[in-house]
C-alpha cells in the first residue's frame, strides 16, 4: 500500500504531531476547547476557591463583594461560554514603542523571541452588577514555526505579506522565500532569543492505570499495586503493597509511612465490613487474605483501646497517627489534607469524592490479589499500552498552568493591595504581563522545565536536514541514565511502527533516547463523558455487586460497569467507530484472560495505522485511493470508511496483522523482470467478489495472478513494512541485509553528516555551520527519502569505492583518497562561523560604540590590527581573516566610574573589539546590521572556511562504516581499472566480514548498475530491488556477477593477483574534520590561579601529560623527565623561604629595592630560594586561611 | 617493440605495445597522467561591489557560490592549450608573469543567466579558449552579475588535477580465453555477440580476446571451461584528453618526456665531476 503512504506524505509533514499538538494547545478563537481555554477555566486562585473566578477579599476591599471571572461561563459545570483567552500573531514590541507583526527569520537574525501576545477577558462584577468585559494582554507566549498562530501558517502568510507590500500574487513558496524561510523546513520548533530550540517529547508511565508487579523488597518478593494519579498538572503516586503477613498497606504521596488499607477504607466512610469485603472480592480465594485484613483492623492490641471498627475510629487513628499532638483544627486539616488532596487526586479534592476512593482501593486491592492468587499477570511497564507520551503542547500545558496561576495570584495581590473605594478597580495597571512571559521564556530558554525537569528544550540540530527532522521527533524517557534500567531500554514488541527499533544512542542513553517511526500519531484525546454516554446505549451497566460471567469496562482506567458479552461490546464499539459514529481517538481492548474491555480516550496514546480486513481482503478499494489523489478524500475519510484505523497498543493486543497482502512470482509472467515489492501493484484490493489478487507490474504495465496471504483469521493488514524505521534508519538503503547493530550506528552517523541543512542557509546566522559544496543525491535511494524530500537537501556523494588494502594506509579503518578527485572537489565543504557584537547600554547613559579605537583607548591594538575595518569599525566582506584579527572595532565605557578620576585627567574607554578565534581562519561571508530588541545595534559577522578533505577527516557510508582518511593518494599512485577507472576512495577488506555490512555490499552494486543504467535503483527496506536483479544488471553492462574486477597496482604497474571488488556508494562527510581539531602548543597562556597551563583547544591549551603517561616515565626510572613535565614546564615557581627554624615563613622579595625580608620574623639574611610547584604554595596559603600554619624548615641535601 | 594504434581521435586513443614490462607500460601510463603541460586558470580576480550595467541598471556582484567555489569551478574549465607557452617559474619574467607564461580571460555576465565557460574570453590569443562551451559555473539570479578576470597559466597534472589533461587512463594485458568447443556448448551465442573478439578459431578451440571491448565477454571470467591466459608484455593501452590537447599530440609529448626525464640523471651524473 505504498500509494497510501505517498498520499500520506503529500499532505502532512513528518513533524506533523508536534504542530497538531501546538494548534491543540494555543489558544484561539476558532478552536473553542484548546487546552489554554481549559487551563484558564479550571484555574483556582486558593484550593477553597471556584474555578475561573476571583474573589477579592472583602476585608481589604471595603467590605463589597468584587468577583473577577475569567474563565467561560459554566452551566451544569460545564463550561459553554464564548472563549476568554486567545493569542494573537507573533509580534515585537520595538524600543520606540510600536509592535510590528515579526516572521521567524526576523526573530532569528535580531535575537528575538518569536512570541505572541496572549489575550484575557476579564469581567467585573462588583457586588453583583457586572461591567463591561475588559481584554488585557496577560504576557506573551512563544510561537512554534508553522502552527496556526505563526506567521508562516497558510493564511497569516498572505495577511502579513500583504501588510507589508509583499509579492500578494505570488506563490506560497515564493511568499516564503520572500520572508527568508526555507519553503521545504518543517517547523515545529521555537525561537528564543534568536536560537531555534525544540521542546523535546517526553515519554511517561500511564496516569491513573492501576499497574501492578512484583517487588523486590526486604529480602523477599511482595505484590505491588501502584497508580499514578493526575488531575490538571498536579500529579502523585498512591501505591498499595501486600506484605508477608498478608496484611495490606496503602502509601499515600506527601505523608511519611503507611496506612492499613481496610482502616483508611473506613476513614473514607466505607464503614461496613460487608462493603469492604465486596468492594474488594471478585472470587472466594480472596477471601481469606481479605478476612484476615478486617480482623487485623478490629484488633485491639494493635489498634488499642477498642480497634478500629467505624470511621471515627479510623479518622482518630490517622489523626493520632500524623497530626499527633495539635489542635483539633490542624488534626482535620492534615486529615483532609490526606485524603482529598494527596489521595488519588485524580477522583476529586471534596470529602465526597472519599466513597468513590475507597471503591478505588478495593479495586487497586483486587488487582493486586489477582496477582498474588495467579489470576492475573504482571502489568508490563514497558508496554506502550502503559505509556503515554508528552508533546510540546502538553509540555507547554504544564507551564503556562504554573505562570497563569502566578499571574492571577499576583493580580488578586494588586487589585487588593491599591484598592481604591472612589476609583474603583483598574484592572490594566494591576496585570503583570512579564510575570508571566518571563517565567516561560526562562523555561524555554534553559530548558528547566517545572517539577526540576532539565534539557525539556533543546538547540535544534542543523548538522544536516535528517538530523533536524530527527531532533523533532525525538522521544524521551526521564529514566536516569545512571541506573541500568535493562528492560526499559530494551526494544518491546508494542514499539513496532510507532517508535523506530534502530534509531537510538549507543552507550548511557541506549535506548532511553528513542524516535519516532515514520507514520505515527499521538492522540489529543477526547472527552471520556462522550463515550459514556455512548457506552450506555451500548448495555454497560452500572452494577455494584460482582457479576463473574459478566465482563469488567474500563474507561480511560476508571470502571465505569459491567457488561454480559465483553467481546461483543468490543466489537460492537469497534463496529460504531468504523462507521464514524464514535470518535476515533477510541481505542478498545478485551482481555479475554480478565474479561475485561478496556476503552482509552485519552492524550498521549501513540498509534499507528493500519488497514482494516474484511473477509480476507482490504476495505481500502482502489477507487477510495483514487479518490484520495485527487483530493475528494482526505484521509479522514478513510477512517470514517473504516477502511484504516489509527492502532494504540492496547488494541494492538487484540489484532492479527498480516505483514503482506500477497506473494508474487519471481519475474514478471509478462516482461521477466525481476519482481520486488516496490515494482507491484495490487490493483484489485477491497473488491469483495474477486477471489484472487491481481498484481500490475509497474515495468510492463501487465497484469498477473498473485497468491493471497489474507485469511479470515487476520483483522488488518500492515500499510507498509517499511514504516517501521524512524526518519533516520530509513536513509539506509538495504538494512535488512545488515546486522542491526550497524543500522544504529549509521543512523547516529547520518545525523553528524554534513550536506545542505536548509536552503535559507546563505542569510541563517547559526554560530556554526557547515554546507557541502556538491550534495548528490544517491544512486542507491529509499522510498522514504521522497517523503522527507532528501533529495532537496541530500548530504552526501556517490563515490567510486574499491576494496583492496593499499599500503597499510587503510588498516583499523582508515580511508584512501584519491588526490585528484579531492583536487576535482570531492567532500568540499564549507564551514560557517557567525560572531556577534552589540552596542550594549550601562547603566548612566554609557554605552559600547563599533569604532575603530584610537590610541587612547585602553588596550587599544596597534593599527594594523583595524585595516580591514571601515569607519564604522566593522569588517568589510570578502576579506580575509585569520588568527586573532579584529572583525569589530569597539570600546566600551570605563569600568569603574569613580575610582582614579584624580590621577589621569578623563577616564578612558576599554578596548573590547571581537576578533577571530584563534586557530581559525576563512572570507568574510556576510555582514548583518541590525537593531536589538532594547534599540541597540548589533552586528552578525559570518565567517566561511573551505573545508577540503585531508588526513583525519571523517566519512561514513549509510552502514555504519566509517573511518577516517589515512592517506590521500596522487592518482597515478591509485589501483585502476583496465576501463581506466580510478576509485575515489579505497576501504579495506576487513571492514566487512566480522560486520556484516551486506547492505554496504549490495549498495555498491546497485550504485554501479544506477550508473550504468541511468536510473536511481530502489533499495527501500523489505521492497528493493533484489540481489538477482542488480546482480543480472552487472552482466547486462559488462560486468562481471561478482562486481569484481581486474585491478592494476598504480605504483608498479603490475595486475593485481586477486580481482577487486568495485562499486559506486554513497558516502558522508561527517562534520568531525581535522581542521576544527588540530591542536599543539610549545609555549602559551597559563591560568591565573594556578599557574598550571590552560586546557582545551581554544584556550591554547597544553597536552595533559596524565597519571599513566608518568608511570611510564617512573618505569623508566627517568626522574628528570618528570620533573621538566611537571614542574619545569608546568607551574613551577621559586618561593623565598625564611631559614629561621623558628619561622618557616615565606619571604618578599623587593624587585625595586633587590631585597630579601621574612615579613613575619623581620629577617633578612638567612633566606633561601626554593622551587616548588605552584599548587603547593596555593595550598600553603589555604591552609594558611583556615589558621594553620605550614613551616617550611630548610636544610641541606644529604 | 611496435606501438600499433588500434584507434585514434581527437581527444581518444587506443593503441598497443608488445614486448614491454609492465614498469614501462606504467611509466607511460603515469606521465599521459601528471606530466603532461596544459593550459588552466590559476588566479581569479573578482570584482566586489555594485555592477552597473550600459541601461544603468544596478546589479549585486554577490554570488550565489562562494568566489572560491566559482575559482575552482574555473580552474577545472579545460582550456585549448598552446605547450609552445613557458612555465611560469622557467619564464624569462622570473616568475612574475607575463604574456610567455600567462593567458588571460575575462567574464563579465549580467543575471539572470548560467554562466558558462562559453562567457570566458581569451584576452590575447582567441584560439586558446575554453575547449566545451557549455560547461556551467554558476547561475546568477535576478540582478546578480559577475565581472571576473582570470589568469591562466601552464601546469602538470602532478601539482594539480586541473593540469590533468587526460582522463581514463588504462592499459590492460593482452589476454586470452581459450575455451575447447566439445566443452562448452555456448561458444556460438559468444561468437556472435563479440565477432571481433575471435582472437583465432580452430575445429577443436576457439580463443576470444578482450583486447577491444566487448559487454558479453565479462561472462568468461565467471563460467567453468575457461583457460584464461594473461600476457604481460603486450598491453592494450587507452585514453581520452579532455580537449585541451589533441590525442596524438598527449602521446607523442609523453613518449619523448620519459627519455627527457631520465636524461636528469645523466645531467645530474655530468654535473657530479
Amino acid at each position: 500500500m505504498r500509494e497510501l503512504v505517498d498520499i500520506f506524505f503529500k499532505k502532512e509533514s513528518v513533524v506533523n504531531h508536534q504542530i497538531e499538538s501546538m494548534n491543540y494547545f494555543v489558544a484561539s478563537k476558532d478552536n473553542p476547547d484548546n487546552i489554554m481555554q481549559q487551563i484558564v477555566d479550571e484555574t483556582k486562585i486558593s484550593d477553597e476557591s471556584e474555578p475561573g473566578i476571583m474573589t477579592l477579599d472583602p476585608a481589604k476591599t471595603q467590605n463589597r463583594k468584587i468577583e473577577i471571572r475569567y474563565g467561560r461561563v459554566r452551566e451544569k459545570n460545564r463550561p459553554i461560554g464564548p472563549s476568554t483567552i486567545w493569542v494573537d500573531r507573533p509580534e515585537i514590541k520595538e524600543a520606540s514603542g510600536a509592535s510590528n507583526q515579526i516572521t521567524p527569520n526576523e526573530a532569528r537574525l535580531r535575537d528575538l523571541n518569536y512570541m505572541a501576545p496572549i489575550n484575557l477577558e476579564l469581567r467585573v462584577i462588583e457586588d453583583g452588577v457586572e461591567k463591561d468585559p475588559e481584554v488585557i494582554k496577560i504576557g506573551d507566549i512563544p510561537v512554534m514555526i508553522r502552527s496556526k498562530v505563526c506567521t508562516l501558517a497558510e493564511g497569516n502568510l498572505d495577511t502579513y505579506i500583504e501588510k507589508n507590500n509583499g509579492p500578494t500574487n505570488a506563490t506560497r513558496k515564493e511568499k516564503l522565500q520572500y520572508v527568508g524561510e526555507d519553503p521545504e523546513d518543517a517547523g515545529g520548533y521555537f525561537i528564543i532569543g534568536g536560537s531555534e530550540r525544540v521542546i523535546v517529547s517526553l515519554e511517561d508511565l500511564a496516569p491513573n492505570k492501576i499497574l501492578v508487579e512484583f517487588e523486590e523488597k526486604y529480602e523477599s518478593k511482595i505484590e505491588v499495586a501502584k497508580v499514578f494519579s493526575q488531575k490538571g498538572g498536579f500529579r502523585a503516586l498512591t501505591s498499595i503493597e501486600k506484605g508477608n503477613d498478608g496484611i495490606i498497606n496503602v502509601s499515600i504521596p506527601s505523608v511519611a509511612g503507611t496506612i492499613p488499607l481496610v482502616i483508611l477504607m473506613k476513614a473514607l466512610g466505607l464503614e461496613k465490613d460487608v462493603d469492604v469485603h465486596n468492594s474488594i472480592s471478585t472470587v472466594q480465594k480472596m477471601d481469606p487474605i481479605i478476612y484476615a485484613n478486617i480482623e487485623e483492623a478490629k484488633n485491639p492490641k494493635i489498634f488499642p483501646p477498642n480497634g478500629i471498627t467505624n470511621n471515627e475510629d479510623a479518622i482518630s487513628y490517622i489523626e493520632k497517627r500524623f497530626a499527633a499532638g495539635q489542635a483539633k483544627e490542624f488534626r482535620e486539616k492534615k486529615v483532609s489534607q490526606m485524603l482529598d488532596k494527596s489521595l488519588l487526586p485524580h477522583l476529586g479534592d471534596t470529602d465526597a469524592d472519599r466513597l468513590k476512593k475507597a471503591i478505588y482501593l478495593g479495586r487497586m486491592a483486587r488487582s493486586l490479589l489477582e496477582l498474588n492468587l495467579g489470576l492475573r499477570k504482571e502489568d508490563d511497564k514497558d508496554h506502550l499500552a502503559n505509556k503515554r507520551i508528552k508533546l510540546a503542547g502538553d509540555l507547554l500545558d504544564e507551564l503556562f498552568r504554573n505562570a497563569f496561576q502566578s499571574v492571577l495570584k499576583d493580580l488578586k495581590y494588586q487589585l487588593e493591595r491599591t484598592y481604591n473605594r472612589k476609583k474603583g478597580i483598574r484592572l490594566r495597571p494591576a496585570v503583570r504581563q512579564d510575570l508571566l512571559t518571563q517565567k516561560i521564556l526562562h523555561a524555554m530558554a534553559t530548558g528547566n522545565w517545572i517539577g526540576g525537569r532539565t534539557g525539556v528544550s533543546q538547540l535544534l540540530d542543523r548538522v544536516s536536514n535528517v538530523s533536524t527532522l530527527s531532533h523533532l521527533r525525538r522521544i524521551i524517557s526521564p529514566l536516569t541514565r545512571s541506573q541500568p534500567h535493562f528492560e526499559a531500554r530494551d526494544l518491546h514488541p508494542t514499539q513496532w511502527g510507532r517508535i523506530c527499533p534502530n534509531e537510538t544512542p549507543e552507550g548511557q542513553n541506549c535506548g532511553l533516547v528513542k524516535n519516532a517511526a515514520l507514520i505515527i500519531n499521538v492522540t489529543e484525546g477526547i472527552d471520556p463523558d462522550i463515550v459514556l454516554e455512548f457506552l450506555k446505549g451500548m448495555d454497560v451497566r452500572e452494577v455494584l455487586e460482582e457479576n463473574p460471567n459478566a465482563g469488567r469496562v474500563y474507561l480511560n482506567g476508571d470502571f465505569i460497569g459491567y457488561h454480559d458479552d465483553p467481546g461483543r461490546l468490543t466489537n460492537q464499539i469497534r463496529g460504531e467507530r468504523r462507521k464514524g459514529k464514535l470518535p476515533d481517538d477510541v481505542n478498545v481492548r478485551f482481555d479475554p484472560e480478565t474479561r475485561e474491555v478496556i476503552i482509552n480516550c485519552d492524550r498521549g496514546r501513540i498509534r499507528r495505522p493500519l488497514l482494516t480486513l474484511n473477509n480476507g481482503t482490504t476495505v481500502l478499494t482502489r477507487d477510495m485511493l483514487k479518490k484520495l489523489d485527487n483530493g475528494e478524500y482526505q484521509l479522514k475519510d478513510l477512517v470514517k470508511k473504516g477502511a484504516m484505523e489509527w492502532i494504540d497498543a492496547e488494541e494492538e493486543e487484540n489484532l492479527y496483522i498480516a505483514v503482506y497482502g500477497y506473494e508474487f512470482p519471481e519475474r514478471c509472467p509478462n516482461c521477466g523482470i525481476y519482481l520486488y515489492r516496490s515494482k507491484l501493484d495490487w490493483i484489485n484490493h477491497g473488491e469483495a467478489d474477486s477471489e484472487k489478487v491481481m498484481l500490475q507490474c509497474q515495468e510492463c504495465k501487465g497484469t498477473f495472478e498473485g497468491k493471497s496471504l489474507l485469511t479470515e483469521e487476520h483483522t488488518h493488514l500492515e500499510i507498509d513494512p517499511s514504516l517501521i524505521l524512524g526518519v533516520v534508519a530509513s536513509i539506509t538503503p538495504y538494512p535488512e541485509h545488515n546486522s542491526s547493530p550497524r543500522i544504529t550506528m549509521a543512523a547516529a552517523m547520518t545525523k553528524q553528516s554534513i550536506g545542505l541543512s536548509s536552503t535559507n542557509f546563505r542569510i541563517r546566522t547559526d554560530t556554526r555551520g557547515h554546507v557541502l559544496h556538491y550534495p548528490q543525491i544517491p544512486l542507491v535511494k529509499t522510498k522514504i527519502m521522497d517523503f522527507i524530500k532528501y533529495e532537496k537537501k541530500p548530504a552526501g556523494q556517490n563515490f567510486v569505492v574499491a576494496i583492496l588494502s593499499y599500503q597499510g594506509y587503510n588498516i583499523q579503518d582508515a580511508l584512501i583518497m584519491n588526490k585528484a578527485a579531492v583536487e576535482r572537489g570531492l567532500g568540499r565543504s564549507t564551514f560557517f562561523r557567525t560572531y556577534t557584537a552589540e552596542e550594549r547600554r550601562y547603566p548612566g547613559g554609557q554605552e559600547d560604540r563599533f569604532e575603530i579605537p584610537t590610541h587612547d583607548v585602553l588596550g587599544a591594538r596597534a593599527e594594523e590590527s583595524y585595516k580591514n575595518l571601515d569607519e564604522n569599525g566593522i569588517i568589510f566582506p570578502e576579506s580575509y581573516v585569520e588568527g586573532a584579527d579584529v572583525l569589530v572595532g569597539k570600546t566600551s565605557p570605563p569600568r569603574f566610574l569613580e575610582e582614579g578620576g584624580d590621577k589621569l585627567g578623563p577616564q578612558r574607554r576599554r578596548e573590547s573589539s571581537i576578533t577571530m578565534r584563534p586557530n581559525e581562519s576563512g572570507f568574510v561571508d556576510n555582514v548583518i546590521l541590525t537593531v536589538s530588541e532594547s534599540n541597540s545595534r548589533v552586528v552578525k559577522i559570518k565567517v566561511r572556511s573551505e573545508r577540503i578533505p585531508e588526513l583525519g577527516d571523517k566519512f561514513a557510508s549509510r552502514h555504519g562504516q566509517k573511518g577516517v582518511i589515512g592517506s590521500v593518494v596522487p592518482q597515478e599512485d591509485m589501483p585502476f581499472t583496465e576501463e581506466g577507472v580510478i576509485p575515489d576512495l579505497v576501504i579495506n577488506p576487513h571492514a566487512i566480514p566480522s560486520r556484516m555490512t551486506v547492505g554496504h555490499i549490495l549498495e555498491m552494486i546497485g550504485g554501479q548498475v544506477s550508473a550504468m543504467k541511468g536510473e536511481i535503483i530502489d533499495g527501500t527496506i523489505f521492497s528493493g530491488e533484489p540481489e538477482k536483479s542488480l546482480r543480472d544488471g552487472l552482466k547486462k553492462y559488462g560486468f562481471r556477477q561478482s562486481s569484481e574486477e581486474s585491478m592494476y597496482d598504480g605504483i608498479t604497474g603490475r595486475k593485481f593477483e586477486a580481482d577487486i571488488f568495485t562499486g559506486i556508494i554513497y558516502y558522508q562527510k561527517l562534520h568531525h574534520m581535522v581542521a576544527g581539531k588540530f591542536h599543539a602548543r610549545s609555549r602559551g597562556p597559563v591560568q591565573i590561579l594556578t599557574r598550571q597551563p590552560t586546557e582545551g583547544r581554544s584556550r591554547q591549551g597544553g597536552l595533559r601529560f596524565g597519571e599513566m603517561e608518568r608511570d611510564t616515565l617512573i618505569a623508566h626510572g627517568a626522574a628528570m623527565v618528570i620533573k621538566d613535565r611537571l614542574l619545569d614546564q608546568s607551574d613551577g615557581t621559586i618561593l623565598y623561604v625564611c631559614g629561621n627554624p623558628k619561622c618557616g615563613h615565606i619571604a618578599i622579595l623587593d624587585r625595586r629595592k633587590g631585597t630579601l625580608r621574612c615579613p613575619v620574623c623581620g629577617n633578612t639574611g638567612n633566606i633561601h630560594p626554593v622551587e616548588t610547584s605552584y599548587a603547593f604554595k596555593l595550598m600553603r596559603d589555604e591552609l594558611n586561611s583556615l589558621g594553620v600554619i605550614m613551616r617550611l624548615n630548610l636544610g641541606d641535601m644529604k | 617493440m611496435p606501438l600499433k594504434i588500434i584507434e585514434l581521435k581527437d581527444n581518444f586513443a587506443r593503441f598497443s605495445i608488445s614486448d614491454i614490462t609492465p614498469s614501462i607500460a606504467n611509466s607511460l601510463r603515469r606521465t599521459l597522467i601528471n606530466d603532461i603541460p596544459k593550459l588552466a586558470i590559476e588566479k581569479v580576480t573578482f570584482h566586489h561591489g555594485q555592477i552597473r550595467d550600459v541601461d544603468g541598471n544596478v546589479y549585486d556582484s554577490s554570488l550565489p557560490l562562494f568566489d572560491e567555489i566559482v575559482a575552482h569551478r574555473l580552474s577545472l574549465v579545460p582550456l585549448i592549450s598552446d605547450l609552445t607557452m613557458n612555465f611560469r617559474d622557467e619564464c624569462s619574467c622570473g616568475g612574475r608573469g607575463c604574456s610567455l607564461c600567462t593567458m588571460t580571460y575575462s567574464i563579465n555576465r549580467n543575471g539572470p543567466a548560467t554562466v558558462t565557460s562559453g562567457d570566458i574570453q581569451p584576452i590575447g590569443n582567441p584560439d586558446l579558449k575554453p575547449a566545451d562551451p557549455d560547461i556551467p559555473i554558476v547561475k546568477l539570479g535576478k540582478s546578480q552579475a559577475m565581472i571576473v578576470s582570470a589568469e591562466a597559466i601552464l601546469g602538470r597534472g602532478k601539482d594539480h588535477a586541473k593540469w590533468q589533461a587526460t582522463s581514463g587512463v588504462s592499459y590492460k594485458y593482452h589476454r586470452e580465453f581459450t575455451v575447447k568447443k566439445a566443452e562448452f556448448e555456448r561458444w556460438e551465442e559468444f561468437k556472435a555477440a563479440c565477432p571481433d573478439s575471435v582472437f583465432r578459431e580452430n575445429d577443436k578451440e576457439i580463443v576470444f580476446t578482450d583486447d577491444s571491448p566487448c559487454r558479453k565477454l565479462s561472462e568468461l571470467f565467471e563460467l567453468e571451461n575457461v583457460k584464461i591466459v594473461e600476457d604481460d608484455t603486450r598491453f592494450i593501452f587507452k585514453f581520452e584528453t579532455d580537449g585541451s590537447l589533441k590525442a596524438i599530440d598527449v602521446l607523442n609529448y609523453a613518449l619523448k618526456r620519459i627519455p627527457q626525464r631520465l636524461n636528469v640523471l645523466l645531467d645530474s651524473m655530468a654535473a657530479a665531476d
